[in-house]
């Protein structure tokens, strides 16, 4: 049943949004969630009999966006150009454009999350903010506050175990609020 | 701002974030086909997976008829070349059978028929030159004692009538005549040898003043001519005229 066409034109429909959602939280470009996207759900086809139920099939997806966007920055063409906010991570400098060149970069880094769909100011501080992270921080995030999902199902998903989760969530939280200086 | 807020903020944010309708439909796409290439590799794997369990199961099968294919070759091969192994035995028991017929003649012809032996010798050394070539022309060697005997009865002057019987091989049979007077074989029959590979037994016997020998071969040796003519050249008689009885038989 899982395996047919109109089953698959429905968990698409189902958990387009989520994994969309999930893929921009790591790429934060348009462009590579959408390479991603069509990946997850092609990969879907293929692994669709071992998909044993509908919570499997959520935390599948999850977990193979996850890879598919780790895999992704680990290609030649990503590890040779750095974007521009990954540059300042690894250098732990705050992130602010100083080139025109560096800007555009800056801004087409947080394309996943438009700022003008931002509905307050402090909605773009807020994903100024969680663009700063790093990516296996920002998925975290994004799974515990916007999937509301728990430690132990976050660390099954990124293959991690709960008490990295934990460390790592918490230190997102602290550069969230640092640069939110709450 | 506090982390409850963040968190909402985050949310509504995130909520308006949704891939483009062109984006689902090329995904959809892109599983279609993927989908209907896994089916056909199914199909595909399907079909060879019945195929190899076909192959398998004529393999199993084909054991069996391979070994039914044997056993009817075999039985084939025995039934055509039948005949020929039939010759060939022939042959073994006819060299057998010279065997003691030589026996026959140096030893028990010396014990039992020292007459006829003396007059054989004595007819074969007057018309031996004869007598032999028409052995060796019609290649009686395997009736050695056949001549002996003709020759025997053409120093008699008698009569012979011929009896030519055909029969299929019977066991090999030697009786020797228990007299040695020649005369004592009226009326008998007498076996003289027997060629297994040609004819069962040379017999012979008189009636009403009449000689009469009988010749009997094997069913389906086709050297019935050779031995009539052979017969011909060593009684010096057309062979007609001396078997009236052949075609009763």
């Amino acid at each position: 049943m899982l395996g047919s066409a109109a089953e698959l034109d429905r968990i698409v429909h189902q958990y387009k949004d989520m994994v969309w959602r999930a893929a921009l939280s790591m790429v934060k470009n348009r462009t590579e969630a959408e390479d991603v996207f069509q990946d997850v759900f092609v990969q879907l086809v293929r692994h669709i009999d071992r998909i044993e139920n509908e919570q499997h099939l959520k935390a599948w997806l999850l977990k193979v966006t996850v890879n598919r966007c780790r895999s992704w920055s680990k290609t030649a063409w990503k590890t040779r150009v750095q974007s521009y906010e990954e540059l300042h991570d690894e250098a732990g400098d705050a992130v602010e454009p100083v080139t025109e060149d560096e800007y555009r970069l800056a801004d087409e880094s947080v394309e996943g999350f438009d700022p003008s769909t931002a509905e307050t100011e402090r909605g773009e501080q807020v994903m100024t903010a969680l663009s700063g992270l790093k990516p296996e921080y920002r998925i975290i995030i994004h799974l515990f506050y916007y999937e509301s999902l728990s430690i132990r199902a976050i660390s099954r998903i990124l293959g991690l175990n709960e008490n990295a989760v934990k460390t790592r969530l918490s230190r997102a939280r602290d550069s969230i609020r640092r640069s939110l200086k709450l | 701002m506090n982390e409850q807020e963040v968190r909402k903020i985050y949310k509504n944010v995130t909520e308006k974030e949704t891939p483009s309708a062109e984006l689902v439909s090329l995904t959809l796409s892109k599983m279609h086909k993927e989908l209907e290439a896994i089916e056909k590799e199914k199909r595909r794997i399907s079909f060879f997976e019945k195929m190899n369990s076909y192959f398998s199961r004529i393999k199993t099968q084909s054991r069996w008829m391979l070994t039914a294919g044997i056993a009817c070759t075999a039985a084939l091969c025995l039934i055509v070349l039948r005949p020929e192994t039939t010759l060939r035995m022939n042959t073994i028991i006819y060299q057998e059978d010279m065997r003691m017929l030589n026996a026959y003649r140096s030893d028990a012809a010396e014990l039992i028929l020292p007459q006829w032996r003396d007059r054989m010798d004595r007819i074969m050394q007057s018309t031996g030159g004869l007598k032999r070539t028409s052995y060796q022309f019609v290649d009686f060697s395997y009736d050695e004692d056949a001549p002996i005997l003709w020759a025997a009865i053409a120093e008699y002057d008698v009569p012979v009538k011929m009896q030519v019987t055909v029969s299929n091989f019977q066991p090999a049979l030697y009786e020797v005549m228990e007299s040695a007077d020649p005369n004592d074989i009226e009326g008998r029959t007498v076996y003289l040898g027997k060629d297994a590979s040609l004819g069962d037994c040379f017999a012979i016997w008189k009636e009403n003043d009449e000689w009469f020998i009988q010749v009997r071969f094997v069913d389906g040796i086709d050297k019935d001519h050779q031995i009539k003519k052979g017969i011909e050249e060593i009684l010096n008689l057309p062979f007609e005229s001396i078997s009236g009885n052949e075609e009763e038989n």
